[in-house]
């Protein structure tokens, strides 16, 4: 019975791993998407004073919740999405449109693609 | 690097945990189950100890579940005999009253060569001093020799063996064993005195046995 209750205690923490992960990007996700929306919605405005300000708010955030996701994701996928980031924030600064447009979706799609990739979906089981 | 170290260290010690929790059989020969959790774990473990870039929780998060599942499952087995049947199968004769059961052999894919060596290795030299061998879960071979070949027991024999008791280390590198101490019904006060005896300090001591007939032996270090 001992025993029994030691597996039930050890799944219960991988459990709530899970969950604390799965919490953890859904929300990095659905945050990091409204300000990439904004920023994208204001870049078509040609509005580059509020762009540059939600790129700087989109590049802090990311940077507190980095640290955060890098116990939990793989750091690889995390870096690339730094360096984009970055990139945005110099694209705004330098008003081009096109070039921040381009890695804007990138972004979108990386962040898309990380919650996807946390589903328990059967194309990411097999 | 340093991360691989620091990994690895908290791998190593994860594992001696898991390890321990699981209990003394894996350490000792494996059932199916067992094996495939050994495997599973060393393997699981090196991925984040070589592979720096991924979180050590994607190591850890699976072990853990490896762990819940043998847990579980030896726990089922303990009672649940058609399921130990199902997952670790049953043993099997392969000689039987001094005959070999080629069919069998042939079902296990045992050469004779596998059952000579296994054989041997059981102090058996010939085929034909077997009366009867099972292949057990595990994959060791069981062997009951003919009578004319077995070695007689003391009962047998008419002789009767006086009970000495289990013999343990008590002292162990200078240090007192108090699990052993309680085994062979000695106290530390007794061993005292038997070191006085024999003008030996501790710290001279390498190793000292002893059973419950007070019988004892010392050996001193180098």
């Amino acid at each position: 019975m001992k025993q029994l209750w030691s597996a039930f205690i050890l799944v219960t923490i991988a459990i709530s791993i899970c969950i604390y992960e799965f919490i953890s990007v859904k929300n990095s996700y659905v945050d990091f998407t409204n300000i990439i929306d904004e920023t994208r919605i204001a870049i078509e405005n040609r509005d580059y004073e509020t762009a540059s300000k939600l790129s700087k708010e989109l590049k802090d955030s990311w940077d507190n919740q980095e640290k955060k996701l890098n116990y939990i994701l793989e750091h690889t996928s995390l870096d690339e999405l730094s360096k984009d980031i970055s990139e945005l924030t110099d694209y705004t600064n330098e008003e081009s449109r096109d070039d921040f447009l381009s890695v804007n979706d990138r972004i979108k799609r990386q962040f898309a693609s990380l919650y996807a990739s946390e589903l328990p979906y059967g194309e990411n089981i097999f | 690097m340093f991360i691989s170290i620091i990994r690895t260290i908290i791998l190593y010690l994860f594992i001696l945990v898991t390890l321990r929790i699981l209990g003394k059989r894996q350490l000792s020969e494996m059932q199916n189950s067992e094996l495939v959790i050994t495997l599973l774990i060393s393997d699981i473990a090196v991925m984040p100890m070589q592979n720096t870039s991924q979180p050590l929780l994607s190591g850890i998060v699976p072990i853990l579940i490896l762990i819940s599942l043998e847990i579980v499952f030896s726990v089922i087995m303990l009672k649940s005999g058609r399921f130990r049947r199902v997952v670790c199968g049953a043993p099997e004769m392969i000689i039987e009253d001094g005959k070999v059961m080629q069919d069998q052999m042939r079902k296990l894919r045992i050469t004779t060569e596998d059952l000579c060596v296994q054989l041997r290795q059981q102090g058996i030299f010939s085929l034909n001093d077997v009366q009867y061998c099972i292949v057990e879960t595990n994959g060791d071979i069981s062997v009951l020799e003919k009578p004319s070949k077995r070695t007689p027991s003391a009962e047998e024999m008419g002789i009767y063996i006086e009970d000495t008791g289990i013999e343990a280390v008590v002292i162990n590198d200078s240090r007192y064993l108090s699990n052993s101490l309680k085994l062979c019904n000695v106290t530390k006060d007794w061993v005292d005195s038997v070191l006085k005896e024999n003008n030996i300090s501790i710290n001279d001591v390498f190793i000292m046995t002893a059973n419950r007939n007070k019988e004892y032996n010392i050996i001193r270090r180098d």
